[in-house]
């Protein structure tokens, strides 16, 4: 357990030295209130694991002391807890009280999406491209049609109208990810 | 002093600061508590991400404006607001002078 925390620890030390102007840009971001937070959280996802496949700096944090998989879940953990402060904070600053359904809502959106980003840097694309489609196309097919008739925006994890349906959703997809990122080892990283 | 400073932060006793003190935020209504554990929330986070002068400086700048909000409130409600209502009065209905 030691051993766990004190990786952790220097995975923090590595990811926020490295990252650090780009995280407290993006943190003070999703400090915004309302559905804009969104594009912010979207854009974080793009600076953790995503940024350092991209620009071929997994083989030097795999030199260190990191497993695959604490190397995943280190950076999903660091991730999640910007978010959720950020998202606290900000909200009960401009509005004086957190809603309850902010941090499951942010959750389905952050694990879908880091899921979407790792699938696609392992996949070997160095640009955002094919998430950002993905996130127009989850943004415009959510629109379309009442709670009834569209069945997509129940497991959105954009609109996540049934929490708990899109949360099953985004975590199948985090699930492929992580199992992807453990096994595949064909990648030029 | 100079020391203090150069000192790199212990970062995982700052994540688990971080954390609690979200939780915090989260749970307590508006208050002046509240206001605090805010803003030593936002200064924790900074220190995480290696930019405590950056957020200490919007820290600062919140406080500012919250005291002033304050202080017009205090203004509005208190004796001194009728000075407020009197000259508001004065200078909106020109009909009630007449």
């Amino acid at each position: 357990m030691t051993g766990i925390i004190s990786r952790f620890e220097a995975f923090l030390m590595l990811q926020t030295t490295s990252k650090r102007k780009s995280l407290s840009l993006l943190f003070l971001g999703i400090m915004i209130p309302g559905p804009f937070k969104y594009m912010f959280v979207f854009l974080l996802i793009s600076k953790l694991i995503y940024l350092d496949i991209a620009q071929k700096k997994m083989k030097m944090i795999l030199s260190l002391p990191f497993s695959r998989a604490e190397i995943f879940v280190f950076s999903y953990i660091l991730g999640l807890v910007i978010i959720c402060c950020a998202a606290v904070t900000g909200e009960s600053f401009f509005t004086g009280n957190v809603t309850p359904a902010l941090i499951p809502e942010l959750l389905v959106f952050y694990s879908a999406y880091f899921g979407v980003f790792s699938l696609v840097s392992m996949k070997g694309s160095s640009s955002i491209t094919l998430p950002v489609f993905l996130l127009i196309v989850d943004l415009l097919a959510g629109l379309r049609g009442s709670f009834d008739t569209n069945v997509y925006s129940w497991i959105s994890p954009l609109y996540h109208k049934e929490i708990i349906y899109a949360s099953v959703f985004s975590m199948l997809i985090l699930a492929v990810s992580f199992v992807q990122f453990i096994f595949n080892r064909r990648e030029k990283w | 002093m100079k020391e203090f400073f150069q000192k790199k932060p212990l970062n995982i006793y700052v994540f688990i600061a971080v954390i609690i003190l979200t939780v915090l935020t989260g749970m307590i209504q508006r208050s002046e508590f509240q206001i605090v554990i805010l803003l030593t929330t936002f200064i924790s986070a900074g220190i995480l991400l290696k930019r405590h002068w950056l957020f200490a400086g919007i820290a600062v700048m919140v406080i500012s404006i919250i005291f002033t909000i304050h202080d017009f409130a205090k203004m509005d409600s208190g004796d001194s607001g009728k000075f407020i209502k009197k000259f508001q009065f004065h200078m909106g209905t020109d009909k009630d002078e007449e």
